[in-house]
């Protein structure tokens, strides 16, 4: 699972879920997988994502580093090469491999084995 | 990239090993996900630079052949563990530079509650897709089978997506879906009529036999574009 990805997952499917937003990240492994580095895809999707939850991520994952401490991005970082690179790390570079997503509201942890985050519910959940 | 080579490059795809009948786990095969590709790029210019998603990506066949047009950035969807394994492996193999990732999730259950995956929402241009029939009138005929799971993945496609949904169907359900479509806010246009070979089924143990051929049934290759 690449940070891209988790920015878009929600808990909001379990019963009684208001937000289910940002699923906090438990990694038990996680890698770096070079990918080729698209400025004019970072500059698009930086203004698609949710940039706090993205910072959050890239913290607990020891990966924070060289990103602009902020909660929304500036002009001056979306026209940055470094920064766009940095991004372009954070984004689809690091890879969880194994570990969990908790939906901050009820604990219920959604497995990631192999990369794959499952996001299968019971039915008693929904 | 020519024709014939991509088809041979998606040869070495490891396809499904135990095929789950209730889940329609059939692939496309080499020759068909070649051409789908091959046209989406060259008359549609639908892949380069776009964001992709599939919905019941099983090993990995469409994801795979359009990851050698460069899309940006891919999102594959399945619900079973056992083929999101082997295309994990299919795309460890295929060493693609571009990023591609997996989860595990129903369509069913992601269609229940539109909050649930509005994030997704027109994070997407194209999807590209072989969705489960879910019709009754098939030969490959079980209790559990997911009746209309066809319009439903046709209905999450054109949400994940802002610009076109390419998906195979039976030709019979063309002018349903059309009118599906129409409700939608979207237009249909056939791109091709194709004929596609279902594995036939043992009729004893209900299981799929390997390289066994049904006969070919009409299937259309769609695509769905919303109307601004
Ligand atoms: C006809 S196969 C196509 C496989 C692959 N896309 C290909 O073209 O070779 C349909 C796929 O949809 C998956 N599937 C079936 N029902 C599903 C559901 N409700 N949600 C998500 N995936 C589903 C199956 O596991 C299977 O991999």
């Amino acid at each position: 699972m690449k940070l891209i990805t988790h920015n878009m997952l929600t808990s909001k499917i379990l019963k009684n879920v208001v937000t289910g937003y940002p699923l906090k990240i438990h990694a038990v492994k996680a890698e770096l997988k070079k990918a080729d580095f698209q400025p004019d895809f970072i500059a698009r999707m930086i203004k698609k994502i949710d940039y706090k939850t993205l910072y959050q991520a890239a913290e607990t994952l020891g990966y924070a580093e060289g990103m602009p401490k902020t909660e929304i991005l500036n002009e001056e970082d979306m026209n940055n090469e470094e920064t766009l690179k940095k991004l372009h790390e954070v984004l689809l570079e690091i890879e969880v491999i194994e570990g969990d997503l908790e939906c901050p509201e009820t604990g219920r942890k959604f497995p990631i084995n192999n990369g794959i985050p499952n996001m299968l519910v019971n039915e008693e959940e929904l | 990239m020519k024709l014939k080579e991509l088809e041979s490059h998606l040869q070495e795809i490891e396809t499904f090993t135990d095929p789950k009948l209730y889940l329609e786990q059939y692939i496309t095969t080499p020759h068909l996900a070649s051409q789908i590709a091959f046209n989406i790029d060259k008359i549609y210019d639908d892949i380069h630079s776009k964001n992709l998603c599939e919905f019941g990506i099983g090993t990995g066949m469409l994801t795979i052949a359009c990851s050698f047009f460069e899309p940006s950035y891919s999102l594959g969807v399945d619900i079973d563990t056992d083929a999101l394994a082997i295309c994990q492996k299919n795309l460890d193999y295929f060493e693609l530079e571009n990023p591609v990732d997996l989860i595990q999730a129903d369509v069913k259950q992601l269609l229940l509650k539109k909050e649930n995956y509005e994030k997704f929402s027109n994070l997407f241009d194209t999807c590209v897709m072989n969705p489960p029939f879910g019709t009754k009138n098939q030969r490959i005929e079980t209790e559990e089978k997911q009746l209309g799971i066809d319009i439903q993945f046709l209905k999450i496609a054109s949400e994940f997506c802002s610009n076109s949904v390419y998906s195979l169907h039976k030709s019979v359900t063309r002018e349903y879906i059309k009118i599906k479509a129409k409700q939608w806010n979207m237009k249909m246009e056939v791109v091709s009529e194709l004929k596609y070979n279902i594995p036939k089924v043992d009729s004893r143990n209900k299981k799929l036999i390997k390289d066994a051929k049904e006969k070919d049934i009409a299937v259309d290759f769609l695509r769905l574009t919303h109307i601004i």
